[in-house]
């Protein structure tokens, strides 16, 4: 699905280049839940951010599913963008002002999707992570862990192919985190490629397969054995 | 602030007039009316010269009372020679009333005796240059003696009234007659009075009708008419009176109460942006109050503090203020038609304003602010639990909403006025006034005044550049001073006498101005009896009762006793602007008076010459005489210059609202553009594109207009319905100007939210979201 090869991205601060991302290859193949992990600073936020084209790299080629991003104008890559990829955040960066449903519903918006049809793919969705009576709640009234729900559940509200997720427990206390991260297997199950950031080792056994960045290159990539629980 | 100040200081001044009169409110100007029968009401600025005494022989309540009678002539001294249009005749308690300041001579000289002259500081300028005038004789129109017994301190400008030379009101009952002086139907004889101090003045007046019924019953029965007189306040006259013969174009009262209402609207909208402004800086002040909350600042020490912050601002707004008022005056009273010596500066009502103004702008927008700031809990704030819901978020729409509305009536309005002004410019006239010279005529004339005048005529149509000439007692340009009462179908009972207006004319006026005959002829040299006849315009003929112009001409009218037939009648014309509805008009046959002027036609060309040519034809046929001519057009176009200031005046400061009202907007889009960062960053992320995120800045604003636009439509439409009614041929709204209005605003408002908010949209969202 996602194919990337040496993969580059700097700063240039006074002429003096500094490497975010030096040489990552990477390949993701449909349906995988790959999790990437290093220190602070070792660019793990940035390839993610560049796997769902918010950033650009400097230079390095990155095909999704054929398409290749690099040579792609800004109009194909929010297109791309905004159909295929889902994004879950640490501090989930809901809006303020709209409430929940509000907040699950501004993706469709954007699609230009039919008010009877967004309320059908709303209303499913609020059913399926059990947050019904929440809907019209503001973010600021609800718990970390409700509105990480809320988070994800906009995240895949327009069917993404790709779920990208950076910490997505990162605020959360454990039982909250075991929660989100159950959520995001089952969503892996049913067919979401999903990539996450995370420091956690617990977290990232939830995955199948480990990149561990460092000063932006990939230094090691660990297989995991397939859970075969649920 | 500086447009408010230069506004509240111009309508200072119109009111002003007439304010440097000591006692002035115990002062009051007789006015005469009359009615008659049949529904003529003329009201006049003077009165008859029989009321004066008659109310000082009955009332002694009345202090001082005095008649003054203008006279217009030409003065000369040596070889000096001047038309003066300011001269009067006045009575001696006229000098008290008025202060008249003398500078040399004896003030009471004049109040005896006749023959004496006393003339202002700037007409002795003009006369005599160094010398001194005292002793003096000037002569008028080269018939009689004045000798100069004083020089007095001119008339300010801001009097209603200014006179140039006063003469001995004995030479006035010596030339006119003493019958004239006990008449109850003239006028022209200004008169003021001075009540005695705790008089009411209504209840004086009401005393009037009684006595009026006791001296001139007679008349008004023959007549078939009501005299009335009536006080009006000397401070009323300049803005309020718009009666026949008025001394000098007034003021209007309406004008200036919209100025006010524009002055105040701009102050608001300034301060309004400063509180919409300071509310949301408050927000990112939050986080100093909540540090300095818990460092232990009490919320008292927070209002003083923040308290001096607007204090100090306001100063050094209105410093500025005052520093740019002071730059900007000379243009200013160009612009708005004062004169250039006001001092406005050191007049202790501009400290006031001032002094309001800066106590205004730092309790109304300083207040709301600072309370809200220091209101705030620290450890909400410190959290960062300040959303940018509430907290002055509904004010400042209220407030946004409240601009608008104000733009939007601004602009109406100044579409209105200059529509309806350009619908007056483009309205057939119904006369012909292009290339015309205007030419006073001679008062002083020796021999045969209608041979002179004639020869005249036929002498400057010898000049190659004169197409042709007429002669007539006032041309098209202001209401016809000359007006006669008691006139009627030859007949008809008397009592059906109505008041018309009279122009006396000669063979060539109709042709001259191209006037339109809807029956009948005008005056011909063919027909010897055109001399004894009369013609009328169509107001006229519906007046005295004919069916229409065809049953008018063949048909008689009595004037006053004699009968004179119609031989034809005009269509109606615009003889005023199209702020004055038709009037009734009698034209008579006249081929000469020294009130009337001379009507040239000039070929287009070489006009400079041709005036030079007529000049010098009239200083051989009327030496003595001023040469003293005006092209028909400025004349006439004069009476559209008030309305054309006002237009001007609104087009500016509705500029100036929108300039504000878009700062404003500015402001606010720039705060919440940063403020929202973080949110357009999120839906970028959800896959909103640029419009998407530039729709979502602007929807507030859009919404906020649109409110204000439905609000705006009934306010702005009883506005334009209001104005108009003043004017006797309106335009029809024209339903664009608000949408005009709308566009105008919104694209300034889009374009200023665009602009501060495109930044926003185009940056990588990832910035926005990593870096809290």
């Amino acid at each position: 699905m996602i194919q990337i090869s040496h993969l580059f991205k700097y700063y240039t601060n006074k002429f003096i280049k500094t490497y975010v991302l030096q040489d990552v290859n990477l390949s993701v193949a449909e349906g995988e839940f790959v999790t990437i992990m290093g220190p602070s600073g070792a660019g793990k936020s940035t390839l993610l951010y560049i796997l769902g084209m918010l950033d650009e790299a400097n230079s390095g080629e990155y095909f999704f599913r054929n398409n290749s991003v690099h040579s792609l104008n800004e109009r194909q890559r929010t297109h791309l963008h905004k159909h295929e990829i889902g994004f879950v955040f640490q501090n989930y960066h809901l809006i303020d002002e709209l409430t929940v449903y509000e907040n699950i519903e501004a993706p469709l918006l954007y699609q230009k999707i039919k008010s009877s049809d967004r309320k059908g793919k709303i209303a499913e969705v609020l059913d399926q992570f059990n947050i019904v009576a929440k809907k019209d709640l503001f973010p600021y009234q609800l718990s970390g862990g409700q509105q990480q729900l809320v988070g994800i559940a906009r995240a895949i509200i327009a069917q993404p192919r790709l779920l990208l997720a950076d910490e997505p427990t990162g605020n959360l206390n454990s039982a909250q985190g075991e929660e989100i991260m159950e959520l995001l297997s089952q969503l892996n199950r049913q067919g979401t490629t999903i990539i996450q950031v995370t420091h956690s080792e617990k977290n990232a056994a939830y995955g199948q397969r480990i990149i561990h960045l460092l000063d932006g290159k990939v230094v090691k990539t660990e297989e995991l054995k397939k859970k075969k629980t649920g | 602030m500086v447009a408010s100040l230069l506004i509240l200081h111009y309508v200072h001044y119109q009111k002003s007039y007439d304010r440097y009169i000591e006692s002035g409110d115990r002062v009051y100007r007789l006015r005469y009316e009359r009615s008659a029968e049949g529904g003529t009401f003329v009201r006049f600025s003077s009165a008859c010269p029989a009321a004066a005494p008659a109310l000082r022989e009955h009332f002694p309540e009345i202090e001082k009372i005095a008649r003054i009678f203008r006279h217009r002539a030409v003065i000369s001294y040596q070889d000096k020679k001047f038309q003066e249009n300011r001269m009067f005749y006045i009575e001696a308690d006229f000098l008290d009333l008025f202060n008249i300041d003398f500078l040399e001579g004896d003030k009471d000289a004049l109040r005896e005796g006749s023959g004496k002259a006393a003339i202002s500081a700037s007409t002795a300028r003009k006369y005599f240059g160094e010398e001194d005038p005292l002793g003096k004789r000037i002569s008028l129109d080269q018939q009689e003696d004045f000798l100069i017994t004083g020089v007095y301190q001119d008339f300010p400008e801001n009097s209603h009234i200014k006179c140039d030379i006063l003469l001995s009101y004995q030479n006035l009952v010596a030339s006119r007659g003493t019958e004239l002086q006990q008449s109850w139907g003239h006028t022209m004889f200004y008169t003021y009075l001075m009540l005695k101090p705790g008089t009411d003045a209504k209840s004086l007046e009401s005393k009037f009708p009684e006595l009026i019924k006791e001296q001139a019953g007679e008349l008004m029965e023959y007549f078939g008419v009501v005299i009335y007189l009536k006080l009006q306040p000397l401070y009323d006259i300049h803005l309020n009176s718009h009666f026949m013969q008025e001394l000098e174009a007034n003021g209007n009262a309406d004008t200036l109460r919209y100025l006010v209402i524009v002055a105040i609207f701009i102050m608001l909208m300034a301060w309004v942006n400063y509180v919409n402004l300071s509310t949301a800086q408050a927000l990112n002040r939050a986080r100093e109050v909540g540090i300095r909350k818990v460092i232990g600042a009490n919320r008292r020490q927070l209002i003083v503090q923040f308290f001096w912050e607007t204090i100090l601002i306001n100063i050094i707004a209105v410093v500025i203020a005052i520093t740019l008022c002071e730059l900007l005056l000379t243009e200013f009273y160009q612009f708005a038609g004062l004169p250039e010596n006001l001092q406005f500066l050191q007049q202790s009502y501009f400290w006031q304003i001032i002094g309001y103004l800066f106590a205004g702008g730092v309790i109304l927008s300083g207040l709301y602010p600072v309370l809200l700031l220091s209101s705030y809990q620290p450890r909400k704030v410190l959290k960062g639990k300040l959303g940018n819901k509430g907290s002055g978020f509904g004010l400042r729409r209220a407030l946004v909403l409240f601009q608008y509305l104000m733009a939007l009536l601004l602009i109406i309005g100044t579409i209105t006025v200059s529509q309806q002004i350009s619908y007056m410019r483009n309205q057939p006239l119904g006369f012909n006034m292009e290339q015309s010279l205007v030419l006073k005529a001679p008062r002083v004339v020796s021999g045969s005044m209608d041979e002179k005048f004639e020869t005249f005529k036929v002498e400057v149509e010898r000049l190659p550049g004169v197409l042709k000439s007429a002669f007539c007692t006032e041309v098209p340009g202001r209401q016809i001073l000359w007006d006669n009462g008691a006139i009627h179908k030859a007949g008809d009972d008397p009592s059906s006498g109505k008041n018309y207006q009279i122009v006396g004319v000669d063979y060539d006026y109709i042709e001259f101005f191209e006037l339109e005959m809807a029956n009948g002829r005008g005056f011909s040299r063919e027909f010897p009896s055109d001399k004894k006849a009369l013609v009328l315009n169509e107001k006229a003929v519906q007046w005295m009762g004919f069916e229409d112009p065809d049953d008018a001409v063949g048909k008689a009218v009595d004037y006053w006793g004699e009968i004179y037939p119609i031989i034809g009648v005009v269509k109606n014309f615009h003889q005023q602007s199209l702020k004055a509805d038709f009037e009734p008009h009698i034209y008579r046959f006249m081929l000469s008076s020294p009130r009337g002027v001379f009507v040239l036609k000039l070929n287009s060309t070489q006009v400079p010459v041709t005036v030079q040519a007529v000049q010098k034809i009239w200083q051989d046929m009327f030496s003595g005489n001023p040469y003293d001519f005006f092209f028909l057009d400025d004349y006439y176009n004069q009476q559209y210059e008030a309305d054309e200031l006002f237009g001007r005046i609104f087009g500016l400061f509705s500029i100036l609202a929108i300039f504000i009202t878009s700062l404003g907007i500015l402001g606010l889009t720039a705060f919440s553009a940063v403020q929202r960062s973080k949110e357009v960053g999120i839906r970028k992320v959800l896959g909103a594109n640029v419009s998407d995120i530039l729709y979502l800045m602007a929807r507030d604003y859009i919404r906020l207009l649109i409110i204000a636009f439905v609000v705006s439509i009934p306010l702005a439409l009883y506005g334009i319905r209001i104005w108009l009614e003043s004017y006797a041929f309106k335009m029809t709204p024209d339903y664009m100007i608000f949408i005009i209005a709308l566009g105008v605003v919104g694209i300034i408002t889009l374009m200023t939210v665009f602009a501060q908010t495109y930044r926003v949209a185009t940056t990588n969202p990832v910035k926005a979201i990593r870096y809290e």
